[in-house]
């Protein structure tokens, strides 16, 4: 399937990939709460060709994983003009300033460590992005 | 834009508070999307560092402030700390990270440990 050509709904498209069932379903739901289209990829190389056929809007990358990792997912993008542009938050258990400098150098543009808030500073970092619109004030609303 | 906010860190829930309005400020500030990472990513990296929101160690003071060198702007973040000095490892942990810090002690029981991040965009 082409997602390029056609988009599943007026939400922004999001390619999340996640090697554990567990926690892309409760990654997915969240977004999906937030009015987002979620494809989910279940290792580094399906992640690879689902960003090319999708170009997303935003890709949410684990590190961990049994085939290429994120960061080399990560440098895999970054290093071509079609893929370069989608900007790439990861997720990860390392939370170390080492592992974070070596996203940044691959060219994430944030690194969420999986702790009990990542889901809370993923919306919230998301919603800073423009990705997830901001609910409406009355303001607005009038 | 002109910025000087305070927040403290008593518990997990306050670094990550405190990580998502740093980034708030690092945005609003003008900062890309990288510089906000790093920022964000820094006070959450020198919080645990400094062991705050664990039981029985003192709070953490933060101020986040605008600073300008020439054309150059940037974000400074001084973490005030009653407690143990940090060490020379977990310092030079920042390095990579952000483009100064420095460590200032009045005593040997408070520290100050600030760190400075310019502007890319």
């Amino acid at each position: 399937m082409n997602y390029r050509s056609s988009p599943l709904t007026k939400g922004k498209n999001i390619l999340l990939v996640e090697d554990s069932p567990t926690q892309a379903l409760g990654t997915k739901a969240m977004l999906e709460e937030c009015g987002l289209n979620v494809v989910c990829a279940i290792n580094g190389v399906m992640g690879i060709r689902l960003a090319y056929q999708m170009i997303p809007d935003v890709i949410i990358l684990d590190v961990q994983m049994p085939d290429i990792n994120g960061f080399e997912v990560c440098q895999e993008l970054k290093s071509d003009p079609e893929t370069e542009k989608i900007p790439i938050i990861m997720l990860t258990r390392q939370d170390t300033p080492e592992a974070f400098q070596q996203g940044i150098e691959v060219g994430a543009i944030d690194f969420i460590p999986k702790d009990a808030f990542a889901m809370v500073v993923l919306r919230e970092t998301l919603r800073q992005m423009g990705i997830i619109e901001e609910p409406l004030t009355a303001e607005d609303k009038e | 834009m002109s910025t000087n906010e305070k927040f403290v860190i008593r518990n997990s829930m306050d670094i990550m508070t405190a990580r998502m309005e740093v980034r708030d400020i690092a945005r609003r500030s003008g900062m890309n999307l990288t510089d906000q990472a790093v920022i964000s990513m820094s006070v959450y990296v020198l919080a645990n560092a400094l062991g705050l929101g664990k039981h029985g160690v003192p709070e953490g003071k933060f101020q986040i402030e605008s600073c300008k060198n020439g054309f150059r702007y940037g974000l400074k973040v001084r973490c005030q700390q009653e407690g143990p000095m940090i060490t020379q490892p977990c310092l030079s942990t920042f390095e990579k990270l952000v483009d100064h810090i420095d460590v200032q002690s009045n005593n040997p029981e408070e520290q100050e440990v600030i760190l400075t991040i310019w502007s890319k965009s």
